[in-house]
């Protein structure tokens, strides 16, 4: 299990470097060859990236949850998962180099950074199924949030791209702006859902778990924040019935403020919420 | 490869004159048999509003395009002068179908239609069976590189055209535009075009406005769609439609900020496309500056034309590499059509010896060990018939060589019938017969495996 999780774990990127390429190539520069292989390449990587969970999970007894590291991992798995499931769904194609980029990153900064048995010194709380629940909520979450961002972000340069004439390859490939719009709308409120489970799961059950449980916890105010601005979003679009890009503009807000806080907090706070 | 192709086209005659020469559609199978009647083994007429372009394959080797010129002459009964046409001969009639059907002989390069045309054509001349094996192969081809051209190369990308640009616009504003209401204000060819162009796309909410009435609904008579509305109505009623086009000879704002603003209020953030193609413009400005509305104007859709003009352009020598590179195929299938016959006589020749003599044979093998004898002596045929062939396929891309080998061949095994004189060069030969004569061709037309290595 050992040799498997270091396989994978080392030809990962290598992998997920190969899809971006294909997805590049073919968004770039129309090529065919790079088209017809751009999905079996994405296949090849969520098949690694299984056989890496699983040889993790087996080694460790549990779901890979300990540090942010593993994290990354399960987001980048669930970005490209989701983002395939997409594709099939709607047989868009123009995307996939953005989401194989993010996927790509994450993976990269967990390979390099972590090991096999990064975890062996975790907290025996995780085994509880409030706390798994809790964390896989809150992991949907966020892995929501990011495709969303990724949508927001095609979202606004298409925009700009349409306002200022600048008709270039981003307006000949990209799907449209309601598109864009409802892609990213629809994965915040996948992204509110689960975080609101996952803050609710942590309030109530979390206390009686946890020992040094905090309601002053920083992670805690991050994530209400967080769900704060994206509920206030939604509220601006369907409510206040607020003009897309502004929507989507506050919606990269809470994602940027996601992402700075989170790595603040785990560089300098510390707290119940880490689980080595 | 003895194809002649004459024709005029926009690079060529007035549309006074292609109006003229052109066919309609009715005419052509009484014209294609004409052709057939008179001198020609295979015909087919490319026939569009910007061409008509006659391709065919003479019955005389003698054959001079001066008798075509004069044919056309006599057939549309008008005189055409000579610089008003052209000739071409061999591969020089092979690679202008490929440049037609490339969409690369285009009065806009890239026009998506020529592939549909060229297509309709080659339908209607097998229809009327005057597509013989080498225009069947000919035409097939040349689809075949329209379709590699459009998905190896962005030269049918990018709208050239106003109206096709806005509705383009449209497209990648708005998910899924069909449900998308329209306005056209104006009842103009512009408005008009554009309207068409809409409904193409699957817009079926098409309302038109003009100044006067009368002319909005003779549009609406022409197009067979949409409803009327006063033009009156245009301010109250703005915020109605998601793209408004606008196209008209008003000296005036037809659209001021105010009623936009007032609109854009109304629609709550849904985002509206107007686009103004007027010339002075209908629309102000100043509208752009509402962030919901995305407003275009002529000076807008120019600039985008303009650059998927050159972005075509640019395109240019992909799509020539792929001409070169079918053309280059297509010449190496001619190159073996004289010795086709003669492989096909061998095959028969060697297989109704090999028949022959079985059969004389039969009674003195059980059925059992005749079966294997059968097999044994097939396989023999094969692979004697099999060094000839090789000798034969192997043309060097010498046209005269190979009918010259092809002779002795006939000669040296007495091959006088017509056996198999019209199958197609694509000859499925045996593997053990035929090693290192396989096809290696993948221009993805129907049925053609195992063709000759060229």
């Amino acid at each position: 299990m050992l040799l498997l999780a270091r396989i994978c774990e080392n030809i990962l990127p290598l992998a997920y470097c190969a899809a971006f390429a294909a997805y590049g190539f073919a968004f770039f520069r129309r090529d065919d060859a790079a088209g017809r292989w751009r999905r079996p390449a994405l296949v090849t990587a969520l098949v690694l990236h299984m056989a890496l969970i699983y040889a993790q999970t087996m080694l460790h007894g549990h779901c890979l949850v300990y540090t942010p590291l593993e994290m990354l991992t399960l987001i980048s798995f669930t970005v490209t998962l989701t983002y395939l499931i997409v594709e099939l769904w709607s047989r868009e194609r123009g995307t996939g180099m953005f989401f194989t980029g993010l996927a790509l990153v994450l993976q990269t900064i967990s390979s390099t950074f972590s090991s096999p048995l990064a975890g062996d010194s975790a907290n025996p709380v995780l085994l509880n199924d409030a706390v798994g629940l809790h964390i896989s909520a809150a992991l949907i979450g966020y892995t929501a949030f990011s495709i969303s961002a990724v949508y927001g972000v095609l979202y606004l340069m298409l925009y700009h791209q349409i306002r200022s004439n600048h008709f270039g390859t981003f307006y000949q490939r990209l799907p449209s702006l309601q598109l864009l719009e409802r892609m990213s709308e629809k994965s915040s409120i996948v992204g509110v859902i689960f975080l609101a489970i996952a803050i609710v799961i942590g309030i109530v059950y979390l206390p009686s778990i946890l020992p040094n449980f905090s309601y002053a916890d920083p992670k805690l105010f991050v994530s209400i924040a967080v769900w704060g601005i994206y509920v206030a979003a939604l509220c601006a679009k369907y409510i206040a019935r607020v003009e897309g890009r502004k929507v989507v503009i506050l919606s990269l807000v809470g994602f940027v403020g996601t992402i700075v806080s989170m790595t603040l907090i785990n560089l300098v706070a510390s707290g119940f919420h880490r689980f080595q | 490869m003895n194809i002649h192709a004459i024709g005029t086209s926009h690079k060529h005659a007035s549309l006074e004159l292609r109006e003229r020469v052109s066919f309609s559609d009715s005419e052509l199978g009484e014209a294609l048999d004409a052709l057939r009647k008179e001198f020609a083994s295979e015909a087919a007429v490319v026939s569009t509003c910007n061409r008509t372009e006659i391709y065919l394959v003479p019955r005389d080797e003698a054959f001079a395009p001066e008798i075509l010129r004069a044919w056309l002459s006599r057939w549309k009964g008008v005189e055409i002068p000579r610089n008003n046409l052209f000739t071409l001969h061999a591969a020089g009639a092979a690679r202008h179908l490929f440049q037609v059907s490339a969409g690369i002989d285009s009065q806009v390069i890239g026009d998506i239609q020529i592939i549909g045309q060229v297509r309709t054509a080659y339908q209607i001349a097998r229809r009327h069976g005057a597509v013989g094996k080498i225009l069947d192969r000919l035409f097939a081809t040349a689809l075949h590189t329209g379709k590699r051209v459009k998905s190896e190369t962005d030269i049918f990308s990018g709208a050239v055209s106003i109206s096709y640009v806005a509705v383009e616009l449209a497209r990648k504003i708005f998910h899924p535009i069909a449900n998308k209401s329209t306005l056209v204000v104006g009842a103009g060819d512009a408005g008009e075009l554009a309207a068409r162009n809409l409904r193409d796309q699957g817009v079926r909410n098409i309302t038109i406005t003009n100044r006067t009435d009368e002319r909005a609904r003779e549009l609406m008579g022409r197009l067979g769609f949409g409803t009327w509305m006063p033009l009156a109505d245009l301010p109250s009623r703005l915020h109605e439609f998601d793209i408004v086009i606008v196209s008209t000879g008003s000296p005036t704002y037809l659209i001021n900020y105010a009623d936009a603003r007032a609109a854009a209020a109304r629609r709550q953030g849904e985002p509206q496309l107007i686009v103004d193609i007027s010339m002075p413009r209908n629309v102000d400005p100043l509208i752009n500056t509402i962030p919901s509305i995305f407003c275009k104007d002529l000076n807008d859709l120019t600039s985008v034309v303009e650059a998927n003009v050159e972005k075509r352009r640019a395109e240019l020598p992909r799509a020539e590499m792929i001409i070169a590179d079918e053309l280059s195929k297509f010449a190496a299938w001619c190159d073996l059509l004289p010795v086709t016959p003669v492989i096909a006589q061998l095959k028969s020749r060697g297989e109704e010896i090999a028949r022959a003599e079985l059969e004389k044979n039969r009674g003195r093998f059980n059925p059992d060990d005749f079966e294997q004898v059968e097999r044994l002596v097939a396989s023999v045929v094969r692979k004697l018939i099999g060094i000839p062939m090789r000798h034969l396929l192997d043309t060097g891309g010498d046209a005269a060589h190979a009918q010259a080998k092809a002779e002795y061949v006939r000669m040296l095994f007495n091959l006088n019938g017509d056996a198999g004189s019209d199958v197609d060069p694509d000859i499925n030969a045996d593997a053990d017969a035929n090693a290192g004569a396989d096809a290696g061709r993948e221009t993805g037309h129907q049925s053609e495996e195992g063709e000759p290595n060229a």
